[in-house]
């Protein structure tokens, strides 16, 4: 189980987060949502060690969280300029067995690994980064908005995945794709301003949709 | 271990495709035309005080590793300090491999083994430094107008760089060499201020655009150049030729940065494909007599640059 601990993160004088307090249990994907700027991407590369905590504690399995069990997915990944698919896979991945199945997922999504990476556009970016993050095979693993700029056949292939990902993991993923996470997601957490957290089961994803509808009066 | 002989053969190929890219004859004549130079340079960094050059080596790693943007990616890959620290140490030390084996060969053994202890101890301790990739908010800088939001946007986010290069313009007083060194920054940090393209909706275009921006960030760029050049050229024995041909490069360097923007503008990503040619062919202008060829070079692009935002923006 990964269980946070009263973390705050602050960029100056704006505190983003304080006192925030989670748990996620493995074997479930957990979807994060909420408005633009509330603080989402923030809480998940506090999470994947890019951001240090002013205060409080992660902890995975009892211990303290190391960087080491974490997968995370950026909203725009990085890549070195003037590289190709394969090299980046061969770089991220290094056991020999889970590269060819990376390849073979690859073919699958329509890559070419060939190709330099600057060239690929936005969705075939994600692509890629989402294979190599995905075969990490990591306990913990995040996916900062994995849908966006992906194409229709290929998200309902990262949501096969996801699913069977979750069978031994934690998965977090953020999206503003309500029907996406209505397919891959255990639970929900809808974070408000002031990070204000409501968690809604299966049952309750349409009152979410409720939820934003009222708030909006449509 | 696998990873570490991964990457770096990654950089490697990195550099070759770059050369494809820049194009080898170019790179061959700047090469060829900046060797004196760059020899002359190596030779005294090599001959400096034997501290000198440890602690150069460390502000090299210092501001590297400042600098580098691919540390978070590192983190993610490596998974722990440890590694990611192992894989620093062969990187810094095939970049200092001849500097070490230069002091090798004379004699100079303990200064070797003590930039190997500073690359071993920096390479451990960047990777306690977490960068974020966003620092979030940024400071208005409201002296400059919208209408210069290249050089507003660049000045937010790069403020000191901008600041210690109008002051070393203006230090010229003290010695010229700080003027040239000026002079040489600007000319860099010109080709970056002009790296990014804006959307559509920001482009007011009406005929001959890109003379009138060329003009507008002269009106500038010549004030302070010309006040500048002035104190320091009272305070030296140089040639005004001197001082007319920096001024000169900084023109030439505004106009082509702004043509090789707009003649490259599609309105449809945030950065141009590549400035490494254009960087280079800058920089040699910098070189006697060789602002001919950059001139000559601008004007094409120049034209290019119009017909392009004419194009794009007149349908």
């Amino acid at each position: 189980m990964l269980k946070i601990e009263s973390i705050k993160y602050n960029f100056g004088k704006n505190t983003i987060f304080e006192d925030v307090s989670m748990q996620f249990e493995a074997g479930k994907v957990y979807g994060i949502v909420g408005a633009n700027g509330v603080g989402k991407t923030t809480l998940f590369r506090t999470l994947a060690g890019q951001y240090k905590t002013r205060s409080g504690k992660m902890i995975w399995e009892n211990n303290p969280l190391s960087r080491g069990e974490i997968s995370f997915l950026p909203t725009d990944p990085y890549f070195y300029p003037y590289m190709n698919g394969g090299e980046y896979l061969a770089i991220v991945i290094t056991d020999k067995s889970k590269l060819n199945e990376a390849i073979s997922i690859s073919d699958s999504l329509n890559l070419n690994l060939d190709q330099i990476v600057d060239t690929y556009s936005t969705g075939m970016k994600k692509k890629l980064a989402f294979i190599a993050n995905y075969i990490q095979n990591r306990p913990i693993s995040i996916y900062d908005e994995p849908f966006n700029g992906v194409d229709l056949e290929s998200n309902e292939m990262l949501c096969a995945f996801l699913k069977k990902k979750k069978e031994e993991h934690v998965v977090l993923l953020s999206s503003h794709i309500l029907s996406m996470l209505d397919e891959v997601c255990d639970e929900i957490l809808h974070i408000e301003e002031g990070f204000k957290i409501t968690t809604y089961m299966p049952d309750q994803f349409q009152d979410l949709k409720n939820h934003i509808k009222n708030k909006l009066g449509i | 271990m696998d990873q570490i002989s991964k990457l770096l053969s990654l950089r490697l190929s990195q550099s070759v495709r770059f050369l494809k890219e820049t194009g080898i004859g170019i790179t061959i004549l700047a090469l060829f035309l900046m060797t004196g130079s760059i020899l002359g340079m190596i030779e005294t960094l090599l001959k400096v005080n034997k501290l000198y050059s440890l602690v150069g080596v460390a502000s090299v790693i210092l501001i590297v590793d400042r600098l580098r943007t691919d540390k978070n990616f590192l983190n993610q890959i490596f998974g722990g300090k440890r590694s990611m620290g192992g894989y620093l140490i062969v990187e810094y030390l095939v970049i200092f491999s001849p500097l070490i084996i230069y002091k090798l060969i004379i004699n100079q053994y303990l200064i070797s083994l003590g930039i190997i202890g500073i690359v071993v101890l920096l390479s451990f301790i960047t990777t306690l430094i977490t960068k974020p990739t966003n620092q979030g908010y940024k400071r208005s800088f409201k002296a400059i107008p919208l209408k210069y939001f290249e050089l507003k946007f660049f000045v937010e986010k790069k403020r000191i760089s901008f600041i210690v290069t109008i002051c070393l313009l203006f230090l010229g007083v003290i010695h010229v060499s700080l003027w040239v060194l000026g002079i040489l920054i600007l000319t860099g940090l010109i080709m970056e201020v002009f790296a990014s393209q804006e959307p559509m909706e920001m482009v007011k275009w009406k005929p001959n655009f890109v003379l009138y921006k060329i003009i507008d960030y002269n009106k500038i760029a010549l004030p302070i150049l010309l006040i500048s050049s002035m104190m320091t050229y009272l305070r030296t024995d140089l040639s005004i030729l001197v001082f007319l041909y920096g001024i000169c490069a900084i023109i030439t360097a505004i106009a082509l940065a702004i043509s090789n923007k707009y003649s490259e503008y599609y309105g449809l990503t945030d950065k141009i494909k590549s400035t490494i040619p254009i960087t280079i062919i800058t920089f040699l202008m910098l070189l006697p007599g060789f602002i001919i060829v950059t001139i000559g070079y601008t004007i094409l692009k120049y034209r290019k640059a119009e017909s392009q935002m004419k194009h794009i923006c007149s349908r």
